[in-house]
């Protein structure tokens, strides 16, 4: 790691919350499909980042890592869950055309589920509270790991990404008074306009 | 008390971009975790639900929340309720309790008045490219302004929150070779597979 991706890091782990290794996984893994690609990190919505986690052990940590490496937030919405519970994601560069698929290899991942970090998990410990001398070797280990290690990196290829437009405009809901995006706003019987929870809509 | 400056400048390193709404995101996130007397999530003990959506200019917003809360996209404890409003819900599970906390409607009417939006965003114009001078003012208002002036800050209520399964199992899907929580294995003849492959194999008849 060169100090940029250094320091990153260490912004990563202010932003995650908790010291483990899946984040910094992820951030390699980041690191690594932006590097395939040849582009940099997002800044607005460049990339577009799909990933096949879900809710299973370690995919969070991993895709926090992977939101601080290509700038694809949950914020700008261009980064997507799947749920198909692998550790694995694809990056598009949206005016390329272009994306690549990245996986952790499955035998690394089927060893690191064994890891004492998991055990510990498993047993139920809160990684915040996983003695340090279980979690910085592992997290020292992945960080000097070569990526050709623990990442299968796919071929780049061709994808081709529509673009939504944003929507600029916010009218307020005529009972609670909040601002609201006009896709959002529904109509009453006496043609006033309401947020979505004051009209009783669903969506 | 966590102070909303303190994130500043690593949730622009996030975010990748200045513009107003993920400063924003940052005060109303810290004004809900001042009110509710909690520490920013380390793991996943608070829970934010943001009434914004997918598809508006102000959804940066969101990254400010994640930033100060640590309620993260990641750890699955940030939840977008599609209303496309600015209202933030945070809930610790802990305790039980809940705040919600919103930017002042006229604030954000002032905020959309500006050069910023006006000459810039909704003319397509992607937040990295406005110059400085349409930019900073905003934020420096966004992060200066008292609270009182800028959001409005509800009672503590009582919000009892339900935990999913957590799952630590996995197989190597039959087809693919990819690992695969269990909850999500599907069955294909003789196979354990994933998803996309079952799907895969069904939609090719094999």
């Amino acid at each position: 790691m060169n100090d940029q991706d250094k320091q990153m890091l260490l912004e990563a782990f202010k932003f995650h919350g908790h010291k483990c290794p899946a984040m910094p996984m992820g951030l390699k893994a980041g690191l690594a499909a932006r590097k395939a690609l040849g582009v940099e990190r997002s800044k607005d919505k460049e990339l577009m980042l799909i990933s096949e986690t879900g809710k299973s052990h370690a995919a969070g940590c991993f895709l926090d890592g992977l939101m601080m490496a290509t700038g694809c937030t949950y914020g700008k919405s261009n980064i997507e869950k799947l749920y198909y519970n692998k550790m694995a994601f694809t990056l598009i560069d949206t005016q390329a055309g272009k994306a690549v698929r990245v996986r952790i290899k499955p035998a690394f991942l089927a060893k690191a589920l064994q890891s004492p970090f998991v055990q510990q998990r498993k047993a139920g410990v809160p990684p915040q509270d996983i003695p340090p001398e279980i979690t910085d070797p592992l997290v020292e280990r992945i960080l000097n790991l070569d990526e050709s290690e623990f990442l299968d990196i796919g071929e780049v290829h061709n994808v081709d990404f529509q673009k939504k437009r944003g929507i600029f405009e916010a009218k307020p809901c005529a009972k609670c008074g909040d601002l609201t995006f006009v896709d959002k706003l529904r109509l009453n019987e006496e043609g006033k306009l309401l947020c979505i929870p004051c009209s009783g809509y669903e969506g | 008390m966590i102070n909303h400056k303190d994130f500043y400048e690593t949730g622009l390193k996030l975010h990748g971009h200045k513009c107003p709404a993920m400063p924003m995101g940052l005060r109303v996130g810290a004004a809900a975790l001042n009110k509710l007397g909690v520490e920013r999530a380390k793991d996943s003990q608070l829970i934010a639900l943001i009434e914004l959506g997918e598809d508006h200019c102000a959804t940066c917003f969101a990254d400010g929340v994640q930033m100060i809360t640590g309620c993260t996209f990641g750890k699955g404890n940030i939840k977008k309720l599609n209303y496309g409003k600015w209202g933030v819900t945070l809930i610790d599970r802990k305790r039980g309790k809940a705040v919600r906390v919103t930017p002042r409607g006229e604030a954000m009417l002032a905020n959309k008045k500006t050069t910023f939006f006006t000459e810039y965003r909704e003319k397509g114009i992607p937040a990295s490219q406005v110059p400085p001078e349409h930019v900073d003012p905003l934020v420096e208002r966004v992060m200066n302004a008292p609270d009182d002036q800028l959001l409005i800050v509800g009672e503590v209520f009582d919000y009892k929150w339900q935990d999913p399964p957590h799952s630590f199992k996995g197989f190597i899907c039959d087809m693919c070779g990819e690992m695969t929580a269990e909850p999500y294995g599907r069955v294909w003849n003789d196979k354990k597979v994933c998803i996309p492959c079952r799907e895969k194999a069904a939609k090719e008849g094999k």
